[in-house]
């Protein structure tokens, strides 16, 4: 039933396929000729009708930062290396639109694991990994049969030793798949919207101002109360900020 | 009657208004108005004509120390003849409080004149009494020059401009011909204090207490409160020398004035300063208090890396920019920024500060690229609307193009600490993708979906049933004798079955059975059917361990096939020969090994 639901949304999406590619098109030209904001417009009504891709959060982000509008940009940027983490198109102009942010925070140290870790895991989105799982797990299965059947002692010995490395791969391909959605669902990021905002000690209008953090800064998304957010940024200080100054990603 | 009487007095008047110039006064002088209870005061009644029958009041109050005292005064000027007549009494204040002296009256050529009643103040008694003759210089002085600080606002909110303006008030009695100087001048503690001193004294024109004075502005100051609440202005203290007129006369006829140095100070006064409202604050004001407008201009917009940028940001407006501090600049912080220079030009006047602050900041970009600097904004309070008011920058964008030549200057050394490194960026700034490649926000993930999990356990739980099949056509394979016995048992099976079908026809019957028993012993014993003897059978199945009887049994059953073909039989006998054979493969069956 799902499947099926799904086959008709799919349905129903290419046959508008052809016209959000002449709007992706149209908005193309009106970014060439500077007119951003109505470029801009053309590709949210794409987005609006439910329909994505890293080159359409890219382009907008790159409108958005002709229009020195910092924290949409960051924002999109940010939302394009979601889908297309190895882009370095998008890392280029991302490193553009943070030069251009008001806040230089310097991040922890990271020990070497973790810079391991976000080197591998980091390479592909959950969703490459799972596909990298079923292969693995097919390779796996089709040399472990050949081992089992082949006679001949020395082709044994190879698919034996290649089954295994398979096999090794795929429990890996698998951790990480694991390990990456997990760390999705858990670590929640969102951009400053705002020009500048009080990031507060406790959810109140009257507490302190532990510091202050300008738009395009990355926050993590801690825990909600009411009309405020907890947040966390990169340099690991926390605080109070109300929900309205940033967009979750 | 009455109504005539007044018509007549009438033109009397008028008649004598126009026969004789002179028309007769007679009016009341005091000496002073205000006087305390332990002094005196001298009234006079004058009339500039010779009067009979004088009437005083009855000095009400006031008990008569001295009077009456007649003096007429007659002199020519001019041809011009000049008369007076004074009755002087002295008298002394019985009781404080309003006092009036009442009308005198006087008759003169045939007609009554009254004087207006006057009121005299009597306060408490006063240190040095003076005679009431006006005779004491240092009274006189005192009582004629006043020094007054004039306050533009006594109730100015913190950082607000008041003025202290200082006059010295001098009566038309009295003159000073000399300078005076100044004893003690006030110091301004808490208070930011400008004293503007007047270069040239001009004499102005003034009351003092409703009399007639002629005043100088000796200067004005320029306040403001730095504290709130009641703060005190010291007074100012100045050693006057004062020129009093004497009675007597040089013999040129000028009156001989004695010179008094009097000390004269304006009083302290209390200025209650109120705090600046802390409804509607805004959150970046910092005390600012006036009226101001704010700009931020750079001195270029589009530079290469490595050039340096001025960036002022200007205050320019009326209000306290002495003490004004200006918001700081928010610039990314890829931008290298220093220290920023302060410029001020301001003038102090009496209507209080105005001009312009700036602060300069130097600006160098570390790399390519569009560096938007958010508007900034200044509040300040408007002390004429009594509101905060805020004014902004407007935004300013910055390109920085690549440099010619992109050396490090190392004479340039940061200054701000801690600065992240930048990030490294290739030279541009990429342009959009054209292909779109979009695809469906809703799609369900593939990770954790059954699809998934399908392919994943799929290959996996293959394994196994590979594993299975594999193993049993191995051992199908393995076991190849057993499949022809399997063949051969079917055919015998199958050929009995034949034979059995036949059991009516004698020659099928017997051609079928025997070629069964054949199928049986080769597939049992592997034989070919070449070699058929019945020897050769009975041979190996005794060597396959199988009982006599059967083997016997055998032989028999293959000799009477052999028999059947050529001779007749029952069916009885078919019967009896199928059911042997039944019985005998049976048996071989279970014997042999």
């Amino acid at each position: 039933m799902k499947y099926l639901v799904n086959f008709c949304v799919f349905f129903i999406l290419w046959s508008i396929q052809g016209q959000a590619q002449g709007l992706f098109n149209a908005a193309a030209q009106n970014y060439k000729n500077e007119a951003y904001s109505k470029a801009i417009e053309q590709w949210n009504t794409i987005l609006d009708n439910g329909e994505h891709s890293p080159a359409l959060y890219y382009n907008i982000a790159n409108a958005h930062y002709k229009l020195n509008q910092l924290g949409p940009s960051i924002f999109y940027y940010e939302k394009a290396l979601a889908l297309a983490p190895n882009d370095t198109q998008i890392k280029t102009n991302l490193g553009f639109a943070q030069n251009a942010k008001v806040d230089a925070i310097a991040s922890l140290p990271k020990t070497i694991f973790s810079k391991w870790y976000s080197m591998i895991v980091g390479q592909f989105t959950f969703d490459s990994w799972a596909k990298m799982t079923v292969l693995f797990s097919c390779m796996f299965s089709l040399l472990f049969l050949a081992y089992y059947f082949v006679s001949s002692e020395q082709k044994k010995r190879l698919y034996f030793a290649t089954a295994i490395l398979s096999g090794c791969l795929f429990v890996l391909a698998f951790t990480l798949a694991c390990v990456r959605y997990k760390d999705l669902q858990e670590n929640v990021f969102a951009i400053v919207f705002s020009q500048a905002t009080d990031v507060k000690s406790s959810p109140k209008t009257n507490s302190d101002t532990v510091f202050v953090i300008h738009e395009g800064t990355k926050v993590q998304l801690l825990e909600t109360d009411g009309l405020w957010t907890h947040v966390a940024i990169e340099n690991g200080i926390d605080g109070w900020l109300p929900s309205s100054d940033i967009k979750k990603l | 009657m009455d109504r005539q009487k007044h018509i007549w007095f009438v033109l009397f008047v008028v008649l004598f208004a126009f026969t004789s110039e002179a028309q007769v006064t007679f009016e009341t002088k005091v000496s002073r108005k205000k006087l305390g209870i332990n002094e005196r005061v001298r009234v006079d009644f004058i009339m500039n004509a010779d009067g009979d029958d004088f009437n005083p009041p009855s000095f009400e109050g006031f008990s008569v120390v001295g009077g009456p005292n007649q003096s007429i005064s007659n002199s020519y000027i001019n041809r011009k003849r000049t008369y007076s007549k004074t009755y002087s009494y002295f008298l002394s204040p019985l009781k404080q409080g309003t006092l009036s002296i009442g009308k005198a009256s006087i008759y003169v050529s045939g007609q009554t004149y009254t004087t207006t009643p006057v009121t005299l103040q009597v306060t408490s008694a006063v240190k040095t009494p003076s005679d009431g003759l006006g005779n004491n210089p240092e009274v006189i002085a005192e009582q004629n020059v006043h020094l007054v600080a004039e306050i533009s606002n006594a109730t100015p909110y913190l950082n607000q401009r008041l003025t202290v303006t200082y006059k010295l008030y001098v009566s038309n009695n009295v003159s000073i011909t000399s300078q005076w100087r100044e004893i003690n001048s006030p110091r301004y503690a808490d208070f930011w204090s400008k004293n503007i001193d007047s270069q040239k004294l001009n004499l102005f024109e003034g009351k003092y207490q409703g009399e007639d004075y002629r005043y100088v502005v000796l200067k004005t100051t320029v306040l403001y409160p730095q504290k709130t609440g009641p703060l005190e202005i010291e007074p100012l203290t100045l050693d006057v020398p004062i020129d009093v007129p004497g009675k007597r006369r040089n013999i040129f006829g000028r009156t001989l004035t004695t010179r008094v140095n009097k000390t004269i100070s304006a009083g302290k006064r209390t200025i209650n300063v109120k705090p600046l409202p802390t409804k509607d604050r805004p959150d970046n004001f910092i005390g600012a208090v006036g009226d101001f407008t704010f700009i931020a201009t750079p001195n270029k917009k589009v530079l290469e890396v490595d050039q340096a940028l001025e960036l002022s940001l200007t205050v320019s407006g009326k209000g306290n920019l002495n003490t004004l501090s200006l918001p700081s600049l928010k610039v990314p912080s890829t931008l290298e920024v220093y220290e920023p220079q302060r410029k001020e030009n301001i003038r102090t006047r009496a209507s209080g500060i105005s001009g312009s602050i700036s602060e300069v900041y130097t600006v160098v970009p570390q790399n390519k690229g569009t560096y938007p600097i958010s508007p900034i904004s200044f509040s300040f309070f408007n002390p004429d609307t009594q509101s905060y008011q805020s004014v902004s920058s407007e935004q300013i964008v910055i390109r920085v193009t690549a440099g010619s030549t992109p050396k490090q200057d190392p004479t340039l050394v940061k200054t701000q600490t801690q600065q992240t490194q930048p990030l490294v960026v290739e030279e541009r700034f990429r342009y959009i993708k054209l292909n779109a490649g979009l695809s469906p926000i809703a799609s369900i993930p593939f990770f954790k979906s059954s699809l998934f999990w399908a392919l994943l356990l799929g290959p996996l739980g293959l394994i196994p049933l590979f594993i299975l099949l594999g193993k049993k056509h191995r051992s199908m394979r393995a076991d190849i004798q057993g499949i022809k016995l399997r063949k051969a048992n079917k055919m015998a099976r199958k050929y009995l079955v034949e034979a059995r079908k036949n059991k009516h026809n004698k020659a099928i019957f017997y051609e079928a059975l025997e070629r069964s028993l054949h199928n049986y012993l080769k597939a049992r014993l592997n034989i070919q059917t070449t070699d058929m003897s019945k020897e050769r059978i009975a041979k190996l199945l005794t060597e396959r361990k199988v009982a006599a009887t059967p083997v016997l049994d055998f032989e028999k059953l293959l000799k009477s096939c052999e028999l059947a073909r050529y001779t007749p039989t029952s069916d009885v006998a078919i019967k009896q020969d199928y059911q042997k054979a039944v019985a005998t493969i049976s048996l071989i069956d279970k014997q042999i090994r």
